[in-house]
C-alpha cells in the first residue's frame, strides 16, 4: 500500500510540475526565441503551442488520476481502514470537509478544472493574437496548482507564528522545481527540431539563465526546510530521512554539475554554430531529466517518511567528530583552529579560481582542502556506537531517578561503590582506576553511556547488562547517574544564588488537596517554585508562616509547593487565618528521596536527611537555591525568601532543561 | 566581425555584441568575450540569489507528526480521587474528525464517556471526559492525525489511589 502511496505522489508532483514547466517554457523561452528569429519559418510560433497542448493534456489526466489515488491513499491513512474500505462516501467525506489536507484537495480539484478550460481556449485560439496572454493565464493557473501542494507536506505543521513563512519557503521550492526540471522535456524537443541550430543559442541561452535563477531559491528555500526537518549531522546521517534527503541532494548536484557544464562550455560553443554542440546538449539534458525523476521519486519517498528532527537517530559508523575530544589541551585547539582556517581559504580561493585557467593553482587548492581536513577529522574523531545520538526515552523525573537509584545499588555498587567514587567491595581487584564515575559520566553523552551499560566496555572489567535490565531500566539508571553529577554540583548551592553548574530539578507530579494533579514542568516560564519538604511537628511554624504569608507569594511571582519529608507523615490541613490556595501537596514518596539527594552540603559531615528542606527553583527549572533546616521562627527568612525570589523573577530569560525529547 | 576598438567597449556591450547570431567561435579575441560573458552571468546569478536569501530569511521551523508532550493525569502517576477529565497535550495541531482516545480499565472495557474532542481554543488539546473512576489502574490508548495527515499512536497507564 505504502508503494501505491509513493507511486501516486511521484506521478502527481512530476505532472503538475510539467504542466508548469511547460508553459513556462514556452511563455519565457520558446516565444520569444521564435519571434526574433523570423527567418526560421512560416508556422509563426505555433508549433510550438500545439506540443505544449499534447503534453499538458497528458499531464492533466496523469494529474486528475494520481491525485485521486493520493486521496484515497491518505483517507486510508487517516482512517486506519485498508484502501477498499476507506473509500465509502462517510470516510471521505470527513477528509475532504474536516481535514486541512481535504480542504486543500477540494480547492486543487477547482483549479484542475479551471486549468482544463484556460488549456481548452488556448487549443481554439490559434491565430489570435492574444494567445499569449491566454498561456500566461494558464501558467499562472499552473502555478497555485504546483504551488498548493505545499499545504499537502510538512510545512504545514509546526510553530503557529510561523506558519506563513514555512508555506512561502514550500511554495517557492515547488515553483521553481517546476520551472527548472518542468521545462527541461520542451527543451529536449526544441534541440531536436528541424531548425534546432538557429533557434538553438537563443533558446538554451534563455533557459539556462531561467534554470539558474530556479537553483538559488530552490538552494535557499531547500537548505531553511532542511535545516529544521532535519536538524544537525547526526539526524541527516542516523535516519531514513536524513539519507533520502542526502540522495537526493547528491541527484540534485549531478544535475547542478551538468547545467554549469552546459552553460560555461557548450552554449558558448553552440553560438559558434558547432553541430557537435547540440547533440551533447541534447544528450545532458535527457541525463538531467532522469537525474529530475530519480528526485521526484525520492520526494514521493519523503512525504511519508518521519521527518528526521522527530526521531532517534541510529548512527552508523564507529567514529564521529566531535569537539569534546579537545577540550583538554590547548595545543589540539590551535591545530583545529589552524587546519580549519587553511582549509576555508583554500575551499574559497577554489571557487574564485573556478574562471582561471592555471590547473596548478586549482590543486593547490584542493590539497589545501583535503590535507587540513584529513589532519581535523583525525584530530576530533572520538569513538561513537549506534545509541550515540540516541535520546532517553524516559524523561528526568523523580520517580525514573528512585528508580535508577534501586537499579544502581542492585547493580553497580559492588564496585562503583555508594556514591560512584569506585570504592565498592569489588573494586579492589579492578585493575584500573576508572571505576570513579564522578569524573567519566559528566562528560558522557547519554547514548554512549547507555552503550556501554548495556553491552560493557571491551578491554575493561565492565560487563554488559542488557539480559539483566531492560531497555527502559537502563536508561532511568542513566537517569540516576545524571542526579548524581548534578548533586555534585549540588554541593556549591547555598542560601544565596549565586553561579553554579546547571543543577536541573527533577520534573514530577503532585497534586493540592483537593484540586487536579498538576506537575512541576507547567509552571516553566511562568513562576518561580518554592519547594518545602518538612517533618512534623518540627517544621509547624514554619509552614504556618508560609500559609500567612501565601498571598505575597504569589504576587511576587511564585508558587510554593510543601510536600512531606520521608521520615514524616503528610499534614492535611493548616489552621491558618490566611485564605487562598493551599500550599500543602501529596506526591509519590520517591519525589523526597529524590531531592534529598541534592542536600549534601560540602561539609560532608550529613548524619543523615534533614528533618527540613527548602529549594528555589527558577523559571526554566533549576535549582537555584537551598536552606536546609530553617531556624524555627527566624525574623527576616520569610523576607530574604521573597527577596531571592525578585531576584530570580526579573532575570533575564535562559535555555530551559531540555526534557528528553528532540526539538 | 569583431569591430575594430572593441578594447574600448564595456563588459555588458561586448556580452550583447558577442551573443548576437552569426558570430564566429575562432574570431581573435573571443576569449576575452568569453570570460566577459562568464563574468556577467555571475553577477546575475548572485544577484538572484541575494533576492532569494533575502526573501527566504525569515523562514521558521516546519515540524510534523504529533507526538505526546504532557498528560494530566500523567503517564504512570498516582492521583488521589477520580480525575473530571482526561487531558493530553500534543506537539503538533491535530485534526479533530481523526483523533481519538479511550481509557480502558484493568480488563480492557472502556470506561471513559465516549467524547474525546480537540480543545476549539488549542488545537494541540485532547480531552476526554471521565466518569468517577474507582481506585485501580487504568490504560490510556490514544490515536491522532495531525494536521500534516500524519498519524501516530501510543498508549500509557495512571493509578486512581483511594
Amino acid at each position: 500500500m505504502n508503494t501505491l502511496f509513493v507511486a501516486a505522489r511521484a506521478v502527481h508532483y512530476a505532472s503538475a510540475m510539467l504542466l508548469f514547466g511547460e508553459l513556462v517554457f514556452v511563455i519565457a523561452v520558446a516565444r520569444p526565441v521564435w519571434r526574433h528569429a523570423r527567418h526560421v519559418g512560416s508556422g509563426d510560433g505555433d508549433d510550438v503551442y500545439r506540443r505544449l497542448l499534447v503534453v499538458a493534456r497528458w499531464s492533466v489526466i496523469a494529474s486528475i488520476v494520481s491525485g485521486v489515488a493520493w486521496l484515497a491513499a491518505q483517507a486510508a491513512v487517516m482512517s486506519g481502514m485498508p484502501v477498499g474500505q476507506a473509500m465509502n462516501r462517510e470516510t471521505l467525506g470527513l477528509v475532504l470537509g474536516n481535514t486541512v489536507f481535504g480542504r486543500v484537495w477540494m480547492l486543487r480539484i477547482g483549479l484542475v478544472i479551471a486549468l482544463g478550460a484556460v488549456l481548452l481556449a488556448l487549443d481554439r485560439s490559434a491565430g489570435d493574437p492574444r494567445r499569449s496572454r491566454l498561456a500566461i493565464g494558464a501558467a499562472v493557473v499552473a502555478a497555485a496548482y504546483l504551488g498548493s501542494l505545499a499545504w499537502a507536506g510538512h510545512a504545514v505543521a509546526g510553530k503557529e507564528p510561523d506558519d506563513f513563512d514555512r508555506i512561502v519557503a514550500s511554495v517557492a521550492h515547488l515553483l521553481a522545481a517546476g520551472a527548472w526540471l518542468g521545462a527541461l522535456p520542451a527543451l529536449v524537443h526544441l534541440l531536436a527540431g528541424t531548425h534546432a541550430l538557429d533557434a538553438a543559442p537563443q533558446a538554451t541561452r534563455r533557459y539556462s539563465n531561467l534554470g539558474m535563477a530556479s537553483v538559488c531559491v530552490l538552494v535557499v528555500s531547500g537548505l531553511t526546510s532542511a535545516w529544521y526537518q532535519v536538524g544537525d549531522v547526526p539526524a541527516l546521517i542516523g535516519t531514513d530521512y536524513g539519507r533520502l534527503l542526502l540522495a537526493k541532494l547528491g541527484l540534485f548536484a549531478t544535475m547542478l554539475g551538468l547545467a554549469v557544464t552546459n552553460r560555461g562550455y557548450l552554449i558558448p560553443r553552440l553560438a559558434g554554430g558547432e553541430r557537435g554542440a547540440l547533440h551533447l546538449l541534447r544528450r545532458t539534458a535527457v541525463l538531467e531529466i532522469a537525474a529530475g525523476i530519480g528526485v521526484v521519486i525520492i520526494v514521493g519517498v519523503l512525504g511519508v517518511t518521519v521527518p528526521a528532527a522527530h526521531q532517534s537517530p541510529v548512527w552508523p559508523f564507529d567514529r564521529t567528530l566531535s569537539f569534546d575530544s579537545i577540550q583538554q589541551s590547548a595545543w589540539t585547539q590551535l591545530a583545529v583552529a589552524a587546519a580549519g582556517t587553511v582549509a576555508c581559504i583554500a575551499a574559497v580561493a577554489l571557487i574564485a579560481g573556478a574562471l582561471s585557467r592555471p590547473p596548478h593553482l586549482r590543486i593547490a587548492a584542493v590539497a589545501g582542502i583535503v590535507i587540513p581536513g584529513g589532519i581535523l577529522a583525525y584530530l576530533l574523531a572520538v569513538p561513537a556506537y549506534p545509541t550515540t545520538y540516541l535520546v532517553s526515552p524516559v524523561p528526568y523525573t523523580a520517580d525514573a531517578i528512585a528508580t535508577g537509584s534501586t537499579l544502581y545499588a542492585a547493580n553497580c555498587g559492588v564496585c562503583h561503590g555508594r556514591d560512584g567514587r569506585g570504592e565498592g567491595p569489588d573494586a579492589r581487584s579492578l585493575s584500573n582506576a576508572r571505576a570513579n564515575l564522578n569524573d567519566r559520566v559528566p562528560e558522557r553523552r547519554e547514548g554512549d553511556m547507555f552503550w556501554s551499560i548495556a553491552n560493557g566496555i571491551p578491554g575493561t572489567p565492565m560487563p554488559g547488562f542488557t539480559s539483566q535490565m531492560s531497555e527502559v531500566e537502563i536508561w532511568s539508571l542513566i537517569q540516576y547517574l545524571d542526579a548524581q553529577t548534578a548533586a555534585q554540583n549540588a554541593l556549591a548551592m547555598s542560601d544565596r544564588i549565586k553561579p553554579l553548574r546547571p543543577v536541573p530539578a527533577p520534573d514530577f507530579t503532585y497534586e493540592f488537596i483537593g484540586r487536579p494533579q498538576e506537575s512541576l514542568r507547567q509552571h516553566r516560564g511562568n513562576r518561580v517554585t518554592l519547594l518545602v519538604f518538612y517533618t512534623l511537628p518540627s517544621s509547624l511554624p514554619r509552614l504556618l508562616e508560609l500559609a500567612t504569608l501565601e498571598r505575597a507569594f504569589t504576587a511576587a511571582g511564585a508558587r510554593i509547593i510543601a510536600l512531606p519529608t520521608p521520615a514524616s507523615s503528610a499534614a492535611t490541613a493548616l489552621d491558618t487565618r490566611g485564605d487562598g490556595e493551599s500550599m500543602l501537596a501529596l506526591a509519590s514518596p520517591a519525589v523526597a528521596t529524590t531531592y534529598m539527594m541534592f542536600a549534601r552540603e560540602a561539609r560532608g559531615a550529613n548524619g543523615g536527611a534533614p528533618a527540613h528542606l527548602e529549594y528555589l527553583i527558577d523559571r526554566f527549572g533549576f535549582l537555584r537555591v537551598r536552606w536546609i533546616d530553617v531556624p524555627e521562627a527566624a525574623p527576616g527568612q520569610s523576607a530574604e525568601t521573597l527577596r531571592q525570589i525578585d531576584v530570580l523573577v526579573h532575570e533575564p530569560p535562559r535555555a530551559p532543561v531540555q526534557w528528553g525529547h528532540r526539538h | 566581425m569583431p569591430p575594430a576598438g572593441t578594447a574600448e567597449l564595456t563588459e555588458y556591450e561586448l556580452f550583447h555584441a558577442w551573443r548576437a547570431p552569426g558570430w564566429p567561435v575562432d574570431a581573435p579575441g573571443v576569449r576575452r568575450y568569453v570570460v566577459a560573458s562568464l563574468r556577467i552571468e555571475m553577477k546575475r546569478l548572485l544577484s538572484s540569489f541575494l533576492i532569494a536569501a533575502l526573501t527566504a530569511m525569515s523562514v521558521s521551523p516546519a515540524g510534523a507528526h504529533a507526538r505526546l508532550d504532557r498528560a494530566a493525569p500523567a503517564a504512570g502517576s498516582a492521583v488521589h480521587g477520580s480525575p473530571p477529565q482526561l487531558k493530553l497535550w500534543f506537539t503538533e495541531r491535530l485534526e479533530p474528525a481523526f483523533s481519538k482516545v479511550r481509557v480502558l480499565d484493568r480488563n480492557g472495557k472502556q470506561v471513559d464517556k465516549g467524547d474525546p474532542e480537540v480543545d476549539r481554543a488549542d488545537a494541540k488539546l485532547l480531552r476526554v471526559s471521565l466518569p468517577k473512576l474507582a481506585p485501580g489502574t487504568y490504560r490510556v490508548k490514544w490515536r491522532v492525525l495531525s494536521v500534516d495527515t500524519h498519524v501516530s499512536e501510543g498508549n500509557f497507564t495512571f493509578n486512581v489511589a483511594p
